[in-house]
């Protein structure tokens, strides 16, 4: 087998998964699980893995019987009649074309079926799945055909005074976006004389908080202008006080997004 | 009638323009570029880290989905105490109906301040030339999975 033909066995079982954790309804989950199954037993590396780990033959019409309604499936303690438990409970639930209702009831979530169904693949199908992916690697480091990086690792040079922002927005309810605001080359500086400008615009309760965190913040941003050692208890203070700000503040506002970003500036400033 | 509200919550990716995103498989943390994760042709995201793939919207991380509960409750509570007082106007007067308010409802949690730290190492992945930040756990391992196409 070439390292292609491996990268590729690898990548299409762990998308046979997938696939089976999107099912939305139970005609769809059964489908993508015999897929799975088909999946497993088309690809003799895989296949030898599970017939390796075969201990003994369970009986999952007695089990699934015999189990009460709302109770999950005992899995076995040990790792390779855990792979060989699941796997026989895959094959008989689509060899007997069982609904997720047969037997994923204690795995429900709400009302959703979605919910059932998911859990049921995270809390058992999940753990064969990281079985056979692990042994993948280990057969792939076997047979020398492991090494070739696709992964390189780019060294972070970004430094305080000078890095490059692409900053952007995630959005979290039903979409991810991102809006981009370009700041190239904006320093320490210019966050510093914004961050100023909004916490002697914003109204904060605290005139003494707001007081500290003002000083706090233009000490640090002169001390950076002319070259000078800004000491660790300075920045310990202007922390503390922009973060207390940050809770008075409220979530989303411009002050509450610039605070965080000041910190973390402050914070790589490198010490002496 | 059924009235579609949309909350929206945003955060602010790090200085190196990457967003946190977490498995919810196993729970392994790592960061992408959000124009990545965006593009048309990208319709799951393959977990660096075990290699399987989901939806991008099953690797919300933790302060996110906090948020997204906080101001779910928050709305779900205006609503509520917005009714209470409609109810009030409309029955004040009213000799058959009393209607007694109680105090207004208040939400179990609150938002936090949603911001980004500089943590972990970025890799460039040949296979599709796009970035990736993960942790050292993930460097560790045989090699990360591509996001976008799950060769590692």
């Amino acid at each position: 087998m070439s390292y292609e033909d491996f990268k590729i066995l690898s990548k299409n079982f762990r998308k046979a998964f997938g696939q089976m954790l999107r099912a939305t309804d139970m005609d769809e989950a059964l489908r993508l699980t015999k897929r799975f199954i088909s999946t497993i037993d088309k690809e003799p590396i895989i296949k030898d893995f599970i017939e390796k780990n075969h201990t003994r033959v369970y009986d999952f019409n007695k089990i699934i019987e015999e189990k009460n309604g709302e109770d999950k499936f005992d899995l076995p303690f040990d790792e390779n009649e855990e792979v060989s438990y699941i796997y026989q409970l895959l094959k008989h639930i689509t060899e007997n074309n069982l609904s997720y209702y047969d037997f994923a009831f204690p795995y429900r979530e709400g009302r959703k079926i979605v919910n059932m169904i998911k859990n049921f693949n995270r809390e058992v199908v999940n753990l064969l799945v990281d079985h056979i992916t692990s042994y993948l690697e280990e057969k792939a480091i076997k047979m020398g055909i492991e090494g070739k990086q696709n992964a390189k690792y780019v060294f972070n040079n970004s430094s305080v005074g000078n890095f490059l922002s692409n900053e952007g927005d995630v959005y979290g309810d039903t979409t991810l976006n991102q809006t981009n605001n370009n700041h190239e080359g904006e320093g320490i500086q210019s966050i510093a004389k914004e961050l100023i400008q909004l916490l002697k615009d914003t109204k904060i309760d605290n005139a003494e908080l707001k007081e500290d965190a003002i000083d706090h913040v233009e000490e640090i941003a002169k001390k950076v202008e002319n070259g000078e050692e800004v000491k660790p208890s300075l920045i310990r203070r202007a922390t503390t006080a922009l973060t207390n700000v940050t809770g008075l503040a409220g979530a989303g506002t411009a002050l509450a997004t610039t605070i965080p970003q000041f910190i973390e500036a402050v914070q790589a400033i490198p010490m002496p | 009638m059924l009235v579609e509200k949309r909350i929206e919550i945003t955060k602010q990716t790090d200085h190196d323009g990457f967003s946190s995103f977490e498995c919810s498989l196993c729970s392994e943390g790592f960061k992408l570029v959000p124009g990545d994760v965006e593009e048309d042709h990208v319709l799951q995201i393959f977990c660096p880290s075990c290699g399987i793939p989901q939806d991008p919207l099953e690797f919300l991380t933790e302060d996110v989905i906090h948020n997204i509960n906080a101001e779910t409750e928050q709305h779900a509570i205006d609503l509520l105490n917005q009714f209470s007082i409609d109810l009030d106007k409309i029955f004040k007067g009213n000799k058959n109906v009393t209607v007694k308010k109680g105090k207004p409802l208040k939400p179990s949690i609150s938002p936090q301040p949603l911001f980004e730290q500089n943590d972990y190492d970025i890799v460039e992945f040949q296979c599709c030339l796009k970035k990736a930040k993960v942790s050292t756990l993930i460097k560790a391992s045989a090699g990360p999975y591509c996001p976008y196409c799950g060769v590692n």
